[in-house]
């Protein structure tokens, strides 16, 4: 694929929460739930970002949005700093509720993410009044042709979410997000909550609209298979940092990284008489409190070495954009 | 119109709107009347103000005039519930007194609900130090005793209805404000809030359009339950005389005008009626508000 | 004689919409030590066929119109309760979903567990320590001392399944019922989980039904997979010829639904799971199916002996297309 231009450069965010400090002790610890994390997003790409939970994705995908705070690092959308913490800049609040438009996200919990107390049609004209998307006279039809797209009749305008079944609602969820015309748009988890067989129509309504309406995804998800269809690309996250990145069929099929494959091992089998290489990944994940020293993943990888506990791994490009940080490779 | 879109409403998930259409409010009523109490205590309610209300209409006698040869009788075909000590008929007093007590803690409620509400808003949704601030604030009201306070600010403003509203509201609206601070901090770890965020929605916006809206039953409940609470303390301050003067009259101070010896041994008529009706609407209301509690939360399914 | 036999059962909710049927005439045995899955989306009955096995229904709002569950030759559903409670838990168990709202928050593990104990060998409850601390270990469960004096909140999520798992099979049930077991953990943990259950099954030799809606849990586990869909089981067969062939159009659907078999766009099944509210006529998957005839409208299918298991749809009725692999 030629090379599109950039419309969002992430470099070195960090986000930590703060702990609670116990009483009598002196040093305030940190939640490093995002640590120094890069990645350009080309236009029209649908970048995958997985990892098991507790890796730092969400809280990514929320940071990037400003929907938290950032502790560190660089966010540039279409050439607009969202914020440089380094730097000392930070867009006026103000404008970025505007800049809001054009970056939108999608929510994993249908049932979390509707006000109960607003029917369809408000929930949808909400934001297409603050932006003044469309005149004030034609909002209403302009909703309804969104909610139309998105798979919802307009006899469900003035209907309130909890009529509506889980799959209904996320496509609410997505007229919502959709009916701004954003550019970007951040998808964390979603079809986590829903049946298979709703799923995919879900799936297919996001392909659709991408093609039609020129979207740009992150697609935050922990199910490899579904991701590895959907993207261009998958971005491996764990406790925080990105391990393994590159083409989506290429690290799925060729995953470099220990814990990528074990990622990839862990997945059932699709059919009984199939059989599958053991998980070799041990324990769960360690808090992110207490991160590690050296590579983060030594603790619970197979082939850790001496060397794993002390050196942190560089980024390695393995060529064809296929990169990974282990020492083995 | 492309194919594309064809092609997509092809796929239209089957509506589930073809059964019957119920709307929020109306599962919420059908969950109320379920609760047979409440709606008893909904019905004596509307009755006892009704009746109040209409008071000039229905009553024969004024609840003013002194007349002392009728002083103190027992219940009678012509006074039903008998007279007092100035020979005022009972009956009439007590019906306007209940208008009285009952403006009086709906005007009360009212004040606090929207001290307690806008205070509550700003506490929850913007945090750090402004809900530090408002929450001393509600520590340093909730501290002095409600009735030494309430009975020193009597003494320095005029008694009467008026500034009895004013007290009352200024001392009682840390509860609701606490209740609102609390339900919004739990409301805003929903997705709903986040979305309306990242939609760009202003916090003015936020807080009336999705926050309020949904914290509507515990305010309603607070509501209604600072409604028996005025009650009781309109009669508590009547009775100390720093509320309600006569001849203006209110359960309260009827109550306190059989504080005799003697009205107590040999003259109940003076004081179990005005007791009973407090009783009465303290308790009607009590109910209808854990009625209303039950309706209003969708968590509560019956 | 099986170890457990449903026949008919029917389960009706009263709620303030009115009645919801969410299990409509179902009949199903488990054989000793096998493991059945029973898939199905949500709506379709099948969790609340598992708490009418269990006789967790709330008797108040759930309605068991007809059917009998005859567990070990006994009628569950005439037995009194005290009964009930003595076969809950030491012959027949469960699994939840949620882990971390089944355990008690205030609660050491070690003392919920030995609840268990307290409950159903008394005698044992006193010195159950050094067993316990042996089940864990047998679990594959590393620091089993340790973690037997922590909290739940200090376990993560699998643990906390693990210690649910050690729970449920610590007197050696013959029934295990697991409802959705991994659903809400990664998939890392999940494979962990799916291995743990293979171990319980192998050393207790219980049966165990799983319930869930990922078809790629049951390609690991199950012998046996019964599909459900609005309170009634379309197709009942071996795994290995559900995966080859499945007969309900409904079962193909969901085969093809799964993201492996992407080429270019998901399959999908259009439409969503009707309403327990509405009131059927004709087939259940009329509206989503895409084999259907106009006859499947009006007339209701019933389920037809068809090969190694059943089969409930009309285009199976004259008993053509029964064969595997055909």
């Amino acid at each position: 694929m030629a090379a599109e231009p950039t419309l969002l450069e992430i470099s070195h965010v960090k986000k930590y929460f703060p702990r609670k400090k116990p009483t009598f002790r002196q040093s305030q610890e940190w939640l490093k739930a995002v640590d120094d994390v890069s990645l350009t997003i080309p236009r029209f790409y649908s970048v995958g970002l997985v990892g098991e939970s507790g890796c730092g994705k969400s809280t990514l995908g929320r940071t990037i949005l400003r929907l938290h705070a950032p502790t560190g690092g660089r966010v540039v959308f279409e050439g607009q700093p969202l914020f440089d913490m380094e730097g000392k800049q930070w867009l006026p609040e103000a404008r970025m509720r505007d800049l809001r438009k054009d970056m939108q996200m999608i929510f994993q919990d249908p049932y979390g993410s509707l006000n109960p107390r607003l029917t369809v049609g408000q929930a949808v004209e909400e934001g297409v009044a603050r932006h003044h998307v469309v005149p004030a006279a034609d909002r209403r039809a302009y909703c309804e042709e969104i909610l139309e797209n998105c798979g919802l009749e307009k006899k469900f305008y003035m209907a309130y979410p909890h009529e509506f079944s889980g799959g209904q609602r996320q496509r609410i969820v997505i007229a919502r997000a959709l009916a701004l015309k954003p550019k970007f748009v951040v998808c964390d988890e979603p079809t986590a909550a829903l049946d298979v067989s709703i799923q995919s129509q879900i799936l297919n309504l996001m392909m659709d609209l991408r093609e039609e309406l020129n979207l740009t995804y992150l697609f935050i998800s922990h199910n490899l298979r579904v991701t590895q269809a959907f993207c261009d690309e998958i971005v491996v996250m764990y406790l925080g940092k990105i391990i393994e990145q590159g083409p989506a069929e290429e690290v799925c099929s060729h995953p470099v990284h220990p814990y990528t494959q074990a990622l990839i091992n862990s997945l059932p089998v699709s059919n009984p008489w199939e059989t599958k290489p053991k998980a070799q990944i041990l324990g769960s994940i360690p808090s992110a409190v207490h991160i590690p020293s050296g590579c983060r993943f030594h603790p619970r990888c197979p082939y850790a070495t001496p060397r794993c506990q002390e050196d942190e791994p560089a980024w390695k490009d393995i060529g064809g954009g296929h990169c990974a940080a282990c020492h083995l490779i | 119109m492309s194919k594309f879109w064809e092609r997509l409403r092809a796929f239209h998930g089957r509506g589930k709107l073809e059964g019957e259409y119920v709307s929020v409010a109306n599962l919420s009523w059908r969950k109320f009347c379920r609760n047979r109490l409440a709606v008893f205590s909904l019905i004596v309610l509307v009755l006892i103000a009704v009746i109040s209300f209409l008071a000039p209409l229905i009553t024969p006698y004024s609840y003013s005039e002194i007349d002392l040869t009728l002083a103190r009788q027992p219940p009678s075909p012509e006074h039903i519930l008998g007279t007092d000590e100035y020979g005022r008929d009972m009956l009439t007093r007590l019906i306007y007194g209940g208008r009285v007590s009952m403006t009086m803690a709906l005007a009360a409620m009212l004040l606090q609900l929207v001290i307690g509400v806008v205070l509550g808003c700003l506490a929850g949704y913007f945090g750090s130090w402004v809900d530090a601030f408002i929450m001393r604030l509600t520590d340093v009201f909730m501290c002095f005793p409600f009735y030494i306070m309430a009975v020193c600010l009597a003494a320095i403003v005029e008694p009467g209805l008026k500034n009895l509203v004013l007290i009352i509201g200024f001392l009682s609206w840390t509860g609701i404000c606490r209740i609102v601070r609390a339900e919004i901090l739990s409301l805003k770890e929903n997705d709903y809030i986040l979305a309306a965020r990242s939609l760009g929605i202003r916090p003015g916006a936020i807080i009336r359009r999705h926050i309020l809206p949904n914290i509507l039953s515990p305010i309603l409940v607070a509501a209604t339950l600072s409604i028996a609470g005025g009650i009781m303390s309109e009669a508590s301050m009547s009775f100390l005389n720093l509320g309600v003067r006569t001849p203006e009259s209110s359960w309260g101070n009827m109550l306190s005008a059989a504080q005799s010896m003697q009205a107590l041994v040999s003259e109940w008529w003076r004081w179990v009626p005005p007791g009973l009706m407090i009783v009465i609407v303290v308790l009607s209301i009590n109910y209808v508000g854990e009625g209303l509690r039950n309706a209003l939360d969708p968590r509560i399914s019956n | 004689m099986k170890l457990l036999e449903v026949k008919d059962l029917n389960v009706v909710f009263h709620t303030i919409l009115g009645e919801a049927e969410a299990v409509r005439g179902i009949s199903f045995s488990v054989d000793r030590g096998e493991v059945l899955g029973i898939v199905g989306e949500s709506g379709s009955g099948k969790s609340v066929t598992s708490l009418a096995i269990m006789g967790l229904l709330q008797r108040k709002k759930a309605d068991i119109r007809h059917g009998t569950i005859l567990f070990d030759g006994q009628d569950l559903l005439s037995m009194p309760e005290k009964q009930l409670c003595q076969l809950r838990g030491s012959r027949m168990a469960m699994v939840f979903q949620e882990p971390a709202s089944a355990l008690n928050p205030v609660i050491k593990i070690e003392k919920q567990l030995s609840e268990v104990y307290k409950l159903h060998e008394p005698a044992r409850a006193k010195t159950c320590h050094s067993e316990l601390v042996a089940l864990l270990k047998r679990l594959n469960i590393p620091d089993a001392e340790d973690v037997l004096k922590k909290y739940p909140f200090e376990l993560s999520g699998g643990m906390k399944q693990r210690v649910m798992i050690a729970m449920a099979v610590l007197c050696r049930p013959d029934l295990l019922i697991a409802d959705e077991p991994t659903t809400a953990l990664d998939v890392t943990t999940q494979a962990e989980i799916l291995e743990l259950l293979r171990l319980v099954q192998q050393e207790t030799n219980c049966a165990i039904i799983l319930i869930t809606h990922d078809l790629g849990v049951i390609a690991e586990m199950a012998q046996r997979v019964i599909v459900m869909y609005r309170g009634k089981i379309l197709e009942e067969c071996e795994a290995e010829s559900f995966f080859r062939s499945a007969r309900h159009p409904y079962s193909q659907d969901l085969l093809n639904t799964r993201p492996e078999y992407f080429s270019g766009r998901f399959t999908s099944i259009e439409g969503s799971i009707p309403s327990a509210y509405e009131k059927l006529t004709g087939c259940a998957y009329y509206g989503r199916c895409r084999q259907a005839e106009p006859r499947c409208a009006v007339r209701t299918p019933e389920q037809i002996q068809c090969g190694d298991g059943c089969v409930c749809c009309l285009k199976y009725e004259t008993g053509e297309g029964c064969t595997h692999g055909g």
